[in-house]
């Protein structure tokens, strides 16, 4: 008996195999029923691309390149460099006492290929106070600082010569305090581009970094070291593209209109197109990133941050800069994101002078332009 | 004082579980009837498979083995016994345009009795009753030529837990019932896959979870020796359901509740015994599902549901090999509770073979049914599904030689 049971079982078995095994594929077989009795049926699929026509700015933010290993002086690229530097002189204790008879400002220029050996440039003081993270939206100076020995504004800035004479009656008001030290810019002054640098704080080596040293009269000298630096890029002018950029740091802010889409579309796939401005892209680290602001605002806190959407190496060679938008547009319609708008910018900002100029929406051949491929929701009970 | 100790010994159980687990190891297959998207779904015959295979409505049989549809047949039981069963289904689907095969596999009862006294048995267990499962796919191109399917999913369906009570009043009476916890869902899903894989998948879907109470009435009786009459009355139910929508965007989920309400059916039955060993079988049963609320299923397309069955079975079986097989027939004429399209209504006919075979000791069996025919026209319905299905069922513990009523 029992070896009919298993039989019996095994035959079973086969049949249940070989049945399902003759699953054939699926086919349309059955959508009749769609609108006469099934209760359902699908949503419709559109394509269609919203070209970004207005609402695209470009948000500038005035923060300085504050962490890098070398500070820079010069012009380049189309972007003016200045230095920044603020010297500690607190703690002079008894050297307020003192008469200064000589004052340098001290600092190491660097010798690579990257660096132009030899500048010209004056140094300045700084008008207002600088201290690391400030904003400094554009250079106040209020006097250069001359060569004391020669009575000439202008510095020749070159490889080997780490040593520049400062008036000594003003490092003594420094000293003493007699005079408020806001900081001390060191400006580029030549007509041809050429960018020179210089070891900042964040130098491994201390005697390497910027300092100010006051040899007094009584023999004894102090070396005051800086206690804030940073490099202040300026534009040398002026762009009606959308620009993203760093060193002068800007972001592109764009809003995209999905008023024509329906609220509660499905999104199968979004990109933005974005075209690059010819010869307008430079620098090093071409790593952008899309981010969606917890604020609308560019002047808030929050518009700083938000969700990540993708990160790009910038492919000049392609022509354009192709961003997937697929699930912040989704997340943006069903409204778990807010809506507002989405924001270009390089990866590690304050490292270094880089940029990159696509057109703006008003140009209509070449414009932002989001490509979308959505469907409507299915409706039931229909 | 009744035998009611289990009495399942050796390779039974092992048959039993290989039995079970046969029918249940392809449950996720498709379902096997493109009629699975209207309404309800495609009804199952959730009996016993010797009832299944002298008519698939069939609810009345002498047979102290068998747990059936009529809970009144109930009081034969005599020991602790059980049914399992279950079923393959092979269809062979065809409109103007598209031919399609599927293949399923379900398991569809389980029932155990416990007989207390030799007049009083009580019973629990689980019924399939609606399948809904079934699916589609359209393919599609976009204006820019993108290809992607419009997938459909319907799965689900409706099934209860029935806790019946029967009590052998006298020889020509036997009365039960049942109450049932009623459960079912039906889960619709559309999803919209583009050939290019990097494209989202875009989903919907709407769940009905569905939640009630039922009851049945049921009476045997038998005016004549050799005659019995069975009627059983199945009260309509009133589902809780909870529907929720969920969509890949998710501003448009919504959820709510509603009500569903399954009409009663009443099924008679009549069983013939002709002679020893030779007995004739009838059953008609009836719901009016235009009384069907729920679903959103069009008014106009409801129908009321009827099914016809006759059987005959041989039952001191022909000899092959060493056994001899009982041989059952049987034929199953329904119409189902939906029209496609409206006015046109949409009917089944099934022709059934069944035999049985006794395991050791005779303490239990294995029955099969073999069913084949046709659902739906294709010229008046626009779909036909030609069917061939292979019920398997398994019946533990009593002892035949031991069963009491007529000896089948």
């Amino acid at each position: 008996m029992p070896k009919r049971i298993w039989t019996f079982a095994v035959i079973a078995a086969w049949v249940a195999g070989t049945l399902s095994c003759s699953d054939s594929s699926d086919t349309p077989l059955g959508s009749e029923f769609v609108g006469n009795g099934l209760g359902s049926r699908p949503g419709a699929v559109f394509e269609d691309s919203i070209a970004i026509t207005s609402g695209d700015t470009v948000v500038t933010f005035h923060s300085l390149i504050e962490d890098a290993t070398y500070l820079e002086v010069g012009r380049e690229d189309g972007y003016e460099r200045f230095t920044l530097l603020k010297i500690n002189f607190a703690g002079a204790g008894s050297d307020t006492l003192r008469t200064v008879s000589r004052a340098t400002l001290r600092f190491n220029i660097i010798d690579n290929d990257d660096y132009a050996d030899v500048i010209r440039a004056r140094f300045y003081e700084l008008g207002s106070t600088y201290d690391e993270g400030d904003s400094v939206a554009a250079l106040d100076t209020t006097q250069v600082i001359p060569d004391p020995n020669s009575g000439a504004a202008d510095r020749n800035l070159s490889f080997g010569t780490l040593v520049y004479d400062l008036p000594t009656d003003l490092v003594e008001a420094w000293i003493r305090g007699d005079s408020d030290h806001m900081g001390i810019a060191i400006v580029f002054v030549e007509e041809s581009d050429k960018v020179m640098g210089l070891n900042s704080l964040e130098t491994a080596t201390s005697s390497l970094r910027p300092s100010i040293q006051a040899n007094f009269t009584d023999g004894e000298f102090t070396n005051f070291p800086a206690s804030d630096d940073g490099i202040l890029v300026q534009p040398t002018a002026a762009t009606t593209n959308l620009i993203i950029s760093d060193g002068y740091v800007r972001r592109i802010h764009f809003r995209i209109d999905l008023s024509a889409l329906n609220d509660s579309a499905a999104v199968h796939e979004a990109r933005i197109v974005f075209r690059f401005v010819p010869g307008t892209v430079f620098g090093k680290n071409q790593q952008v990133i899309l981010y969606a602001p917890k604020s609308g605002d560019p002047d808030a806190v929050l518009f700083r941050t938000g969700q990540l959407v993708t990160t790009r190496t910038l492919d000049v060679d392609s022509g354009v800069l192709e961003l997937p938008l697929t699930n912040a547009l989704l997340a943006v319609l069903s409204g778990a994101l807010a809506d507002n708008g989405f924001v270009l910018r390089f990866v590690n900002e304050n490292t270094e002078v880089r940029q990159a100029e696509f057109y703006p929406g008003s140009d209509p051949t070449n414009r932002p332009k989001v490509f979308i491929t959505y469907s409507t929701p299915a409706e039931f009970d229909s | 004082m009744p035998e009611t100790g289990w009495r399942l010994r050796g390779r039974v159980p092992a048959a039993a579980l290989v039995m079970t687990a046969v029918v249940v190891f392809a449950g996720a297959a498709h379902a096997e009837s493109k009629y699975s998207l209207l309404l309800l779904g495609e009804r199952i015959w959730a009996g016993e498979v010797r009832a299944i295979s002298l008519g698939s409505d069939m609810q009345l049989l002498e047979d102290s083995l068998a747990l059936q549809y009529n809970p009144a047949a109930w009081s034969m039981i005599r020991k602790v016994t059980f049914t399992s069963s279950g079923y393959f289904s092979s269809d062979r689907l065809r409109s103007d345009e598209y031919n399609e095969r599927e293949a399923s596999v379900r398991f569809s009862t389980f029932m155990i009795a416990f007989p207390l006294t030799r007049r009083f048995t009580l019973g629990v267990g689980y019924r399939g009753k609606y399948d809904a499962t079934a699916n589609f796919v359209t393919p599609m191109t976009t204006a820019d030529g993108d290809r992607y399917g419009e997938f459909f999913n319907r799965i689900g369906g409706l099934s209860n837990y029935p806790f019946t009570a029967a009590v052998h009043v006298a020889r020509a009476l036997q009365v039960g019932g049942y109450f049932s916890i009623e459960r079912g869902s039906i889960e619709d899903r559309w999803d919209i896959i583009f050939a290019d894989p990097t494209k989202n998948v875009a989903t919907s879907s709407q769940k009905r979870t569905m939640s009630g109470t039922g009851y049945g009435l049921a009476a045997v009786l038998r005016p004549l020796r050799n005659v019995s009459l069975g009627a059983v009355y199945e009260g309509e139910i009133e589902y809780d359901t909870n529907v929720l929508e969920q969509h890949s965007n998710s501003s448009s989920n919504r959820a709510y509740n509603e009500t569903t309400r399954l009409p009663a059916r009443w099924t008679m039955s009549a069983t013939w015994r002709v002679q020893p060993g030779y007995s004739v079988y009838g059953t008609y049963s009836f719901s009016d599902f235009t009384q069907f609320e729920g679903l959103d299923f069009p008014s106009e397309q409801l129908a009321r549901e009827d099914a016809v069955s006759v059987g005959f079975e041989y039952g001191k079986g022909l000899p092959v090999w060493s056994l001899r097989l009982p041989i059952r027939l049987s034929a199953t004429y329904t119409r189902y509770p939906y029209e496609y399209p409206v006015d046109e209504s949409i009917t089944s006919l099934l022709f059934g073979l069944g035999l049985g075979l006794k395991l050791r000791g005779g303490m239990s069996k294995v029955d099969v049914a073999f069913q084949g025919g046709y659902m739906g026209d294709l010229d008046k319905n626009g779909i036909d599904d030609h069917m061939f299905r292979v019920y398997v069922g398994f019946n533990g513990s009593e002892i035949w030689r031991r069963k009491r009523g007529a000896d089948y």
